[in-house]
C-alpha cells in the first residue's frame, strides 16, 4: 500500500492513498461564525463545498502553521461526500508492506482514529483512520448540514463558496 | 508576511554532484547522485517551511473553485492502420511493434492464400501473413508508398497466447481510443471486407473504421497457414 505522511511536531502520521482525491495548497478558507475549533472553514472545491477539518487542531489542539508544506488534503468521506484535512508537512508518499501497520494498543472504541502503527527507519508512523477521524460533535454537524442540503453530500451550499 | 531566512547549507555544490573541483563527498559511494540523497531532498523539503509568496494562494483558490474537466473513462484503445482502401483497428495490446517493409520468403510447397511466407524480424524468422486475404480485403486504389502524402507501407507485428504474426499493412496511423458505447454493427455493405472477423464499425475522423474481433482473428490465420 502507500500512503501520505505528513508530521505534526516530531510525530508521523500517515493516510493510505486510496482514500485520498487531491492535496491542494493551504487556500484561504471561508470561515463558519460559531463552528467548532477544529473546522478551519469551507473551501469551493471544484464547485462543491466542502468542510476543511485542522487535523493539528484535532491531534495537537493547536492550529496548523501557515507555511507552504502545510496542505490540504482533500478525501472522500463516506459515499460521495469529501472532507478536506489540513495538515503540516505533507511533502511525503511511501510504499508500506500492508502488514506492516500493527492494531493500536488503545482500541478505536477509545476515540482514537489512529488505527495502526509501523515502525520506519524515521520513526514511529501512525495511519489515521479517515472514516473516524471526526469528534462526534461535528461529525453530527456535518450530517445535518448534508442532510439539510438534501443530497447527500456536502454540494451546491452555493456554489460560489466564498 | 513575516520573512523567514533560510540557511541551506547546499553540500551537492560544494562536495556534491555540482562540485566544480573533486567530487568528495562519501555518500557519493552510496547514493551515487546527490538527487538520490536525503540530505538534498531534505534540504528542497525545506524551502516549503516558509509562507506563500503573495498572491499564490489566491490564484490556488481559483484554481481549485474550477469544475475539472470529466476525464473520459472505460475507453479501449486500438491500433489503426490501412489494408487497401480499407481502414482497420486492432487492440493495441496485441501489438509487439511496427517495423518497415522487409523480404517475404516464401515457403516451398505451401500454396496457402493467407501464409505469404517468412520474414526476418530482429533475427528472428516470423510468420508472414495476409490479414487483407482473410478479410478478403481488395487492393485498392491507394497503393504503394508515398512519401509527399506520409504513407509508409510497413509490417504490423502482433501476438497472443505466444502465437506470433507479421502482415504487411498499407499505413499505419497509429492508436486511437474509443469507448465501448462508439462501436457499432457492421453491416455488410458498408465496408469492404468480409465482416465476419469484425466486432464492429467505429468511427475516425469520418472515417469508418472495422475493429477486428482478435479471438476470431487469430484462430483464423492458425487455420489458414495450416
Amino acid at each position: 500500500m502507500m500512503v501520505l505522511l505528513f508530521r505534526l511536531g516530531e510525530d508521523r502520521y500517515a493516510v493510505d492513498v486510496k482514500d485520498v482525491v487531491e492535496i491542494v495548497p493551504n487556500v484561504p478558507l471561508q470561515q463558519i461564525p460559531m463552528a467548532p475549533e477544529l473546522v478551519a472553514g469551507l473551501l469551493n472545491y471544484r464547485g462543491v463545498v466542502v468542510p476543511i477539518i485542522d487535523l493539528s487542531m484535532v491531534i495537537s489542539g493547536a492550529k496548523s502553521n501557515r507555511v507552504l508544506s502545510s496542505r490540504v488534503v482533500m478525501i472522500k468521506y463516506g459515499a460521495d461526500r469529501m472532507l478536506g484535512l489540513l495538515a503540516e508537512n505533507v511533502t511525503e508518499a511511501m510504499k508500506v508492506a500492508d502488514d506492516m501497520f500493527l492494531p493500536h494498543a488503545i482500541s478505536p472504541e477509545c476515540g482514537t482514529f489512529v488505527d495502526g502503527v509501523a515502525l520506519s527507519d524515521k520513526g514511529m508512523i501512525q495511519r489515521i483512520n479517515v472514516k473516524a477521524i471526526l469528534p462526534k460533535e461535528v461529525k453530527g454537524i456535518l450530517d445535518h448540514c448534508a442532510e439539510y442540503n438534501g443530497d447527500g453530500g456536502a454540494k451546491n451550499v452555493g456554489a460560489g463558496g466564498d | 508576511m513575516t520573512d523567514r531566512t533560510l540557511t541551506v547549507d547546499d553540500c551537492w555544490n560544494r562536495i556534491g554532484v555540482w562540485a566544480k573541483g573533486k567530487k568528495t563527498c562519501p555518500k557519493l559511494d552510496e547514493f551515487i547522485h546527490c538527487a538520490n540523497c536525503d540530505v538534498f531532498s531534505a534540504a528542497g523539503r525545506q524551502l516549503l517551511e516558509r509562507e506563500a509568496p503573495r498572491g499564490y494562494l489566491e490564484d490556488w483558490r481559483e484554481i481549485i473553485s474550477e469544475t475539472k474537466e470529466e476525464l473520459v473513462v472505460g475507453t479501449q484503445s486500438a491500433i489503426l492502420f490501412r489494408l487497401g482502401d480499407e481502414w482497420l483497428a486492432l487492440a493495441t495490446h496485441l501489438l509487439d511493434e511496427v517495423v518497415p517493409m522487409r523480404t517475404i520468403h516464401r515457403v516451398p510447397h505451401r500454396k496457402s492464400p493467407v501464409l505469404k511466407g517468412l520474414t526476418n524480424v530482429r533475427g528472428e524468422l516470423q510468420l508472414c501473413v495476409s490479414v487483407g486475404r482473410l478479410l478478403n480485403v481488395t487492393r485498392g486504389e491507394i497503393s504503394g508508398t508515398n512519401v509527399v502524402k506520409g504513407i509508409y507501407e510497413r509490417m504490423m507485428v502482433v501476438s497472443q497466447n505466444g502465437q506470433r504474426y507479421v502482415f504487411p499493412v498499407s499505413e499505419v496511423r497509429g492508436v486511437h481510443r474509443y469507448r465501448r458505447e462508439d462501436i457499432s454493427d457492421a453491416p455488410a455493405t458498408s465496408i469492404n471486407c468480409s465482416v465476419h472477423y469484425l466486432k464492429g464499425i467505429i468511427e475516425w475522423e469520418g472515417k469508418h473504421v472495422g475493429l477486428i474481433d482478435h479471438d476470431l482473428l487469430f484462430p483464423a490465420l492458425t487455420r489458414g497457414i495450416l
